[in-house]
């Protein structure tokens, strides 16, 4: 069995609108994988039934031989303390700084406060955040929080990394940048990534796999 | 507890509005506290000062006297029972109205021996009065009667009005306090979420609320108890100064009660509070 792998899954939302239609699909570990297509092919759909925000109207998903798309809800947080993902719209806490965003994944984790702030600041320097530590997310532009969002996906290390759209609002130098410190963190780490793009471009500068979506359906794998 | 003071940084309002009503319930506790305290004080002062004394028959022998005495010394509700023979009342009486033996001579002594019975509560007063007034060598009972009723029976109603006022004080806390924490969680359901996606289980988010509810009280709490204290000294120094014969609690005679009933009650407050607060609103939510 694969690392990951999608078992004729499809996803209907109560509005009848069909996101996925019998989607097969198999990931191994340590591939870097962009999920391409248009607006509307089910590429959030694909990513939210990973992180279990969605359970598939049919079909079955699993993680690591562990059937996480029957996964009971009180298993949940376990599923996502082992995930790291950069949402679509960021789900970043505007309330809280930079370093307290940073720092949440680990605090989930419990992992020791010394432990943890020095692991962030060298996440803060991987990512050219480090002047702005103490500012509030609010305070940052749009490449900075996306920049915020992958360092929090990515601060522990996690075996699977689900990027949502990662380079959405950012220009293409920006964006470029972006994946290839995703890019860079995948090699060093051997982790699993799925980049979830409508950016042609990126798959072209990017030696990856690439599987592509369309109105729910893998087209090319 | 890194999350409490980072919304305690941002948002102090919530933890500020939950310490003022746990430092009002609590004001509330220490006023009635301070008065159940001094009616102890004075039921204490009355029980010694109000014994039941047992007048026996006239043709009583002594040996009856002595086995009345053992009997009713046996009582559970009886601490201490001491027999006053005739001689004794006798010089008792000359000693009280400052006579001599010419004045009332031993021959003409007209007082019965008694049974002088101190109770271990001021409650047992009436019942026991009761019990001894059906032994048949008893002639007449005697206590502080309706002093002691009316000390008892105001006792009894401060008890039960201030109970139903601290119940309704509580109840009423205790909902601005799940409101509150109601709002707190409603209003952090971006952190929430946030969490919930990073892994956190509903227990890790319950305790960093659970934790923050139990600063608020403790903090409200113990406001409350300096508050109340250094108010509870001004008044009773006012008290000991201008009724100094009467018999006023002290403030170091009840302040250790007084610290574990602030910090018990406080704690439970708001963590009660917190606790029906989160449990509704987390439950059902992956």
């Amino acid at each position: 069995m694969a690392f990951l792998e999608f078992q004729r899954v499809s996803k209907i939302y109560p509005t009848g609108v069909k996101a996925l239609d019998g989607v097969n699909l198999a990931i191994e570990r340590g591939e870097f994988v962009f999920l391409w297509g248009p607006t509307g092919a089910g590429k959030t759909t694909l990513v939210r039934l990973v992180t279990r925000e969605e359970r598939p109207t049919k079909g079955e998903i699993w993680l690591e031989e562990c059937r996480i798309s029957h996964l009971e809800d009180r298993y949940l947080p376990f599923l996502r303390q082992n995930l790291g993902v950069v949402f679509q719209d960021l789900k970043l806490v505007s309330e809280w700084t930079v370093l307290e965003n940073l720092l949440s994944p680990l605090e989930v984790l419990k992992v020791k406060r010394g432990k943890a702030l020095k692991v962030a600041r060298e996440m803060l320097h991987f990512l050219g955040l480090e002047k702005k530590r103490s500012h509030l997310v609010s305070w940052l532009s749009g490449g900075e929080k996306q920049k915020l969002s992958l360092g929090r996906a990515l601060i522990h290390r996690p075996s699977l990394v689900l990027a949502d759209e990662p380079t959405g609002n950012l220009d293409e130098h920006a964006a470029q940048e972006m994946v290839g410190l995703l890019y860079e963190f995948a090699m060093g780490e051997k982790a699993t990534v799925i980049v979830a793009t409508h950016d042609r471009t990126l798959i072209e500068v990017f030696p990856a796999r690439v599987i592509v979506l369309e109105k729910g359906k893998v087209i090319q794998s | 507890m890194r999350f409490f003071f980072r919304r305690f940084a941002r948002r102090p309002s919530f933890f500020i509005i939950g310490c003022l009503s746990i430092f009002f319930a609590q004001s509330i506790l220490n006023v009635f506290l301070l008065g159940y305290f001094e009616m102890e004080k004075m039921k204490e002062m009355w029980r010694s000062s109000f014994t039941l004394r047992a007048f026996f028959k006239p043709d009583v022998s002594s040996q009856v006297v002595e086995s009345m005495r053992d009997k009713i010394e046996n009582w559970s509700s009886v601490q201490e029972v001491t027999i006053v023979e005739q001689e004794e009342a006798h010089q008792r009486f000359l000693l009280y109205f400052g006579l001599s033996e010419e004045d009332l001579p031993v021959e003409e002594n007209p007082f019965p021996a008694s049974l002088e019975i101190l109770p271990h509560r001021l409650e047992d007063l009436p019942a026991l009065a009761r019990e001894i007034k059906k032994i048949e060598v008893f002639d007449e009972v005697v206590y502080g009667g309706k002093n002691t009723e009316n000390l008892l029976r105001f006792y009894h109603f401060f008890i039960r009005v201030g109970s139903i006022i601290l119940l309704g004080v509580f109840i009423f806390v205790l909902l601005v306090i799940v409101s509150i924490t109601g709002f707190r969680v409603r209003f952090h359901a971006e952190e929430i979420q946030v969490l919930r996606l990073m892994g956190a289980t509903n227990r890790q988010i319950r305790f960093s609320f659970l934790g923050e509810g139990l600063i608020e009280g403790l903090l409200g709490g113990m406001s409350a108890l300096v508050v109340s204290s250094l108010a509870f000294r001004v008044l009773l120094d006012f008290l000991h100064t201008s009724f100094p014969t009467f018999f006023w609690v002290k403030l170091e005679d009840f302040f250790l009660p007084l610290f574990i009933i602030n910090v018990m009650m406080s704690s439970i407050l708001s963590l009660v509070g917190t606790v029906v607060a989160t449990r509704s609103l987390l439950r059902d939510k992956a």
